[in-house]
């Protein structure tokens, strides 16, 4: 390839060339189309690379969220599709005893306070993915779904403790800590939550709502569920327990 | 060409202001037609997470650079992407185009060429960072600092040499990485549309 002179290239882009150097390389330009191509790719060389350089931090906080949405919607497709084989293969079994129970609660509903159990049906977490070998982590979902939720508070403080940024791991900790009764910290968790941006906002609004029903706040449940969005999936269940209080 | 913008370029919108409110509608009405297409076709949940990503990626870094506008429905040109991503990864390029678009509404030559201009645009600006790469040692080190810090003043005073001569290496080193690009087989297969 022939040789340029760089150098009059990137004053030409930064303006510095005197009027006559300005005249004679737009008349290399016009005549030279393989000039023109070498001064179009210097530029885009240099404003991707710039580009791609200065907004980094930026793309990062982007990745994250996707990451989350991926979380949330790609994830919670799988959970799903475990959920139907599950009421497929067992519902013959169960729909005597279900309806059972239904009648049961909605006669018992009507005649008692409404309680935190009615509506902690954490489901179970998928928070291993491919790649991800983390031990605590590995730890800290299987005890959490076997509901041994001290052990499972444990292994997320240490996941925090390593990175205190990781949105999902702060929820599921409030969470066994209200299954522990300790709520002063897991308030404070889902508070810091709902200040922030991130995608499990709704459900830190929903999860404090329900830690102050447990400790039978319920003036600060139905004022915490009323800031809950109609998007949300517990929107449904928070105007039940609207109703209710 | 004066470009007509598309109702739906509010989620290009949405990417660059990483708009939680109207990402979390893209994925919800977007995403389970590709999770389908990945997983009838080789993949699984992980790989239909990653292209996805990847692919939304890859928007938000054109429209950031090239001031990408949509001027079609979001829908099938992010399935498109999406698809020969997926189909580039496992390298099952003859897969029949009947057989992959049979739910999803019909592809215009406007879409194509849409999606088609953002698969270049990846293609190019990752080569740019491949030479850049293999181009190392100090002419990397420079250019690093001038494209993070851009004025030209500061990164001679960071690199402890003059103005005049840091601005002559950046070009000459761009001036590298301009041949090292030109030369290269896949960029011939990549012009601009």
């Amino acid at each position: 390839m022939k040789e340029y002179n760089w150098s009059t290239i990137e004053k030409y882009f930064e303006g510095d060339l005197s009027p006559s150097e300005l005249a004679a390389f737009k008349t290399l330009m016009d005549n030279g189309k393989d000039f023109k191509e070498i001064v179009d790719l210097y530029e885009e060389i240099e404003s991707s690379l710039t580009s791609r350089a200065s907004t980094q931090e930026e793309e990062n906080g982007l990745r994250n969220t996707l990451e989350d949405f991926g979380k949330v919607y790609i994830k919670a497709d799988v959970n799903e599709k475990k959920s139907k084989i599950f009421s497929l293969k067992k519902i013959s079994t169960y729909l005597v005893a279900a309806s059972l129970v239904v009648f049961a609660s909605l006669f018992y509903y009507n005649h008692s306070k409404i309680s935190y159990d009615d509506f902690a049906n954490h489901p179970n977490l998928d928070l291993v993915v491919r790649g991800n070998t983390s031990e605590h982590l590995i730890k800290a979902q299987d005890a959490f779904n076997a509901k041994k939720y001290k052990l499972a508070a444990n292994e997320f403080q240490i996941i925090l403790n390593e990175d205190a940024a990781k949105v999902d791991v702060q929820l599921y900790l409030a969470i066994s800590l209200i299954e522990q009764n300790k709520f002063d910290k897991a308030d404070g968790l889902l508070e810091k939550i709902i200040d922030g941006k991130s995608i499990y906002k709704n459900k830190a609004i929903w999860n404090l709502a329900l830690s102050k029903l447990k400790q039978k706040k319920y003036v600060a449940c139905k004022a915490i569920l009323t800031t809950l969005p109609k998007e949300s999936e517990d929107y449904d269940n928070a105007k039940k327990i609207i109703e209710k209080l | 060409m004066d470009k007509k913008q598309h109702s739906d370029h509010k989620y290009i919108i949405a990417l660059l202001n990483n708009d939680n409110r109207v990402l979390n509608e893209l994925y919800q009405k977007f995403s389970n037609k590709i999770v389908r297409y990945i997983i009838n076709n080789s993949g699984n949940y992980d790989d239909a997470q990653d292209v996805i990503q990847e692919t939304l990626i890859t928007i938000y870094r054109q429209a950031k650079e090239k001031k990408f506008i949509l001027t079609c429905p979001f829908e099938a040109y992010f399935f498109l992407l999406c698809k020969r991503k997926w189909l580039n990864k496992i390298n099952k390029k003859e897969i029949k185009k009947v057989t992959v678009l049979l739910d999803i509404v019909s592809i215009t030559d406007e879409q194509e060429h849409l999606a088609a201009e953002t698969e270049i645009f990846e293609k190019r600006t990752s080569l740019f960072e491949e030479k850049l790469l293999e181009l190392g040692g100090k002419c990397k080190e420079l250019l690093d600092l001038a494209f993070k810090i851009k004025k030209m003043q500061k990164v001679a005073e960071v690199l402890g040499v003059s103005y005049g001569y840091a601005r002559k290496k950046k070009s000459e080193c761009i001036g590298k990485l301009v041949k090292m690009v030109k030369g290269s087989s896949k960029f011939n297969n990549l012009t601009t549309i």
